[in-house]
């Protein structure tokens, strides 16, 4: 996977996000103290916000051109945003099969493969009102994973009040490059959640990147999403 | 003097029909003063709380012109159907619909209002058109929302006496309401009569209310 951005601008509260990369990952991860634009960052990518000027591009995909805008429902970007946004009024079953549809898939992961790894048979028919913050987090990714995405963008899997919740965090984000091998961004104020898990690490400050670093591990971790890949294949 | 099971009848078939002929302006209109950030939004909905608040018999004035035989919504209507709105049930239906347009816009609007953003736009990212969002997102989030605005609507409907007066007159049988019905048989010194009107009234707004109220003060989990 391939993002750039190029002079990209978004003005915010305090500060203007301004970022400028280039970078080849399977899966980058973002760190930087709460407030550094890192969901801001993540929204550029999903389409939820529209920068105000620049370029986005995903592979060979413009995201965003200036003015030309790819909207999300085309961008086939999966989106885990912290806060999970399970549709309330949906059964788990209708929950990660909400994005099913989608017809143009970039990735494709088996139904039952995806129910198998995340655990979530058992939970199918449950209302999703009294599932754990962990078991919400499963089917958010389910959710994100079943819709094909070319990437998938996950804010803060590991912060949360529940402690179970970093665990799985932890493993989920393991099984989407040892199982599935789906790009990913993931953000997190803590770097050493992210040293485990990716092979490119950002840090933000102020609405900017700071600093782009190779993850001193990152043969092993390239190596092991490929290895995924050619499994899947 | 009153058929009051025609009276009956004709009344709640005329107002859950008006009721429903604005249902889907009002939540068109609910959906968008609850999401946009025009300037000139606050101008849109004063227009649409007037009925609210001019005397009801003031908004029936300006119907009857608008719609009477040479109003020029009147004669448009008459071109395209050929017949006339005013002191026929269409003009109740008219009438009703005007004056309780309002609360459906005003409920149905808090409805939208309370829709997490965020829902909407994760479902765009899982591929959703803006009409699947719509229908499988925003609106069973806002369906109390709407379904208060629609019964109140109802009970206000039953209630419409001025503006309905001027523009379908009272003609027995035929644009009757129960409220007008009320007036009559008053006028007539039938308050016995009236009296039972006014309970069939009293009944049906009470149930049209304490539901909309339920629905709007239950949250959904």
């Amino acid at each position: 996977m391939r993002i750039r951005f190029e002079n990209v601008q978004l003005p915010l509260a305090h500060f203007s996000l301004k970022i400028d990369f280039d970078i080849e990952a399977h899966s980058i991860g973002v760190h930087g103290k709460s407030g550094a634009g890192k969901t801001s960052f993540l929204e550029l990518i999903a389409g939820v916000r529209r920068a105000a000027t620049g370029t986005i591009q995903l592979d060979d995909r413009l995201l965003q051109n200036n003015g030309d805008f790819l909207p999300p429902r085309h961008r086939a970007i999966g989106y885990v945003p912290q806060d999970l946004a399970i549709f309330p009024h949906l059964n788990v079953r209708r929950n990660i099969s909400y994005g099913n549809t989608r017809p143009e898939k970039k990735s494709s992961v088996s139904r039952h493969q995806v129910i198998e790894t995340l655990d979530l048979g058992k939970l199918l028919d449950r209302r999703v009102h009294d599932l754990s913050g962990g078991e919400k987090q499963r089917v958010a990714l389910a959710r994100a994973i079943l819709s094909g995405p070319a990437l998938i963008l996950l804010d803060e899997p590991f912060a949360a009040l529940d402690p179970q919740m970093r665990e799985t965090g932890l493993r989920l984000v393991g099984t989407l490059r040892t199982q599935f091998a789906i790009p990913f961004v993931c953000v997190s104020h803590a770097h050493q959640d992210l040293t485990s898990s990716c092979e490119v690490l950002i840090e933000f400050s102020q609405g900017q990147v700071v600093g782009v670093h190779r993850n001193a591990d990152s043969a092993d971790i390239a190596d092991s999403a490929n290895n995924a890949g050619n499994a899947g294949n | 003097m009153f058929d009051q099971w025609q009276v009956i009848r004709f009344t709640l078939l005329v107002c859950l029909g008006s009721s429903l002929v604005i249902l889907p302006f009002g939540m068109a209109l609910a959906w968008w003063l609850a999401k946009t950030t025009v300037r000139w939004k606050s101008i849109v909905e004063t227009i649409v709380t007037l009925p609210l608040v001019l005397p009801p018999v003031a908004t029936g004035l300006i119907l009857l012109n608008l719609f009477g035989r040479r109003g020029p919504l009147g004669a448009a209507f008459r071109a395209v159907f050929g017949a006339d709105v005013v002191f026929t049930w269409r003009a109740v239906l008219l009438a009703t619909a005007v004056m309780s347009f309002p609360l459906l816009v005003r409920t149905a609007r808090l409805g939208f209002e309370a829709v997490n953003p965020r829902l909407e736009q994760i479902a765009e990212t899982l591929g959703a058109s803006f009409w699947r969002v719509m229908f499988t997102v925003t609106i069973p989030l806002a369906a109390r929302g709407i379904l208060a605005g629609f019964l109140l609507s109802f009970a206000r409907a039953i209630g419409e006496f001025g503006a309905t007066i001027l523009v379908a007159g009272n003609i027995p049988g035929k644009t009757t309401t129960l409220s007008l019905a009320i007036y009559s048989l008053v006028q007539l010194g039938k308050d016995q009569d009236a009296y039972m009107l006014v309970l069939i009234a009293a009944l049906l707004a009470f149930g049209a209310i304490f539901l909309s109220e339920a629905l709007v003060q239950k949250k959904a989990p």
